[in-house]
């Protein structure tokens, strides 16, 4: 797992953010309606990381309004999942530097995803995609936790979290 | 059918997804439920008192994002709008309960293999428990990873 001083919720809260990688970002329609869609998430100290394309919906939801919500879930751990809400800074420069703290994170985190497409060998087509123009870096700010965490996480337990 | 056939075969092979609802000072709320299909609307169960109640009392609307552990880089989004059954009955838990009895065979590690029926009808037919059914409105998302041998 990723060493982290800060801490986001609770001690399994925080130790389940930083052994997930995937998540749904909710966002607020310009109607007031929930929008919501998938993400590759990483955790940067006691902030949540996300690439997406300022010009989507998501990014266009965002520029609007920044509050969201970011649901952490886990392949290795069905029915469990982390809800972090609270307000998310774009970072339109495509910040290089929280772009490879993503990378780094995932490196280690994506260890225990073996289906996942990072874990698969596209770790060089993320860095490419996320590069590419319009992309931009969004930074989440936790404000609210909460979640379900069972307990304990099934996979762990049978052994198969190992690749 | 909801969305492409693609999408609607993604769906009927899942049942957990993340709904999002809207709180009253506008900021969306999350969390996880597991779905059964009915026909062309997804049902659910849930607490009327707790968040996704409240919000879903005041704001019928509602956006699903349905994910699968064995499928962990797709997701299909269907947003819509939920009909409440504060009456919660009978026949709409059964139609969960057909929907699980199937599709939990795809998912070795789901819930509903310990305890399966006899537990969540327990704890479905709790007092406060209703029965939520979503009408797809919108359907949108990504289905990434490449098919799977679903049984091992």
């Amino acid at each position: 797992m990723v060493e982290c001083r800060a801490m986001i919720g609770t001690p399994e809260q925080d130790a389940f953010i930083s052994r997930s990688i995937v998540a749904m970002v909710g966002t607020v329609r310009r109607d007031g309606g929930p929008s919501a869609s998938m993400v590759g998430i990483a955790r940067h100290g006691d902030s949540l990381l996300f690439s997406t394309v300022a010009s989507r919906v998501k990014g266009r939801t965002i520029a609007r309004d920044p509050r969201c919500v970011v649901t952490i879930i886990n392949e290795n751990e069905p029915g469990s999942f982390v809800s972090v809400e609270g307000t998310v800074v774009a970072h339109l420069d495509n910040a290089p530097a929280l772009r490879e703290a993503m990378y780094s994170f995932w490196d280690v985190a994506a260890s225990v995803h073996s289906k996942s497409n990072w874990h698969r060998g596209g770790a060089d087509s993320t860095r490419k995609l996320f590069a590419e123009p319009g992309r931009a870096v969004y930074q989440v700010t936790p404000v609210r936790v909460s979640g379900w965490l069972l307990d304990p996480p099934v996979e762990a337990v049978r052994g198969e979290l190992a690749p | 059918m909801i969305g492409t056939p693609e999408q609607d075969a993604f769906i009927s092979r899942s049942f957990a997804a993340i709904a999002s609802t809207v709180r009253v000072d506008g900021t969306v709320a999350s969390s996880m439920i597991f779905y059964g299909r009915d026909g062309d609307r997804l049902l659910f169960s849930t607490v009327q008192d707790r968040v996704k109640g409240r919000t879903l009392a005041r704001d019928p609307r509602i956006t699903l994002c349905i994910t699968n552990t064995n499928e962990p880089n797709s997701f299909v989004t269907v947003q819509g709008s939920v009909e409440a059954y504060l009456e919660n009955p009978a026949d709409r838990r059964e139609a969960l309960y057909r929907y699980w009895d199937v599709v939990a065979n795809l998912h070795p590690g789901a819930a509903w293999h310990h305890g399966g029926r006899e537990a969540t009808e327990q704890l479905f037919t709790q007092p406060g428990r209703a029965i939520y059914a979503v009408t797809p409105v919108r359907v949108s998302g990504e289905l990434l990873d490449p098919p799977v041998l679903l049984i091992s």
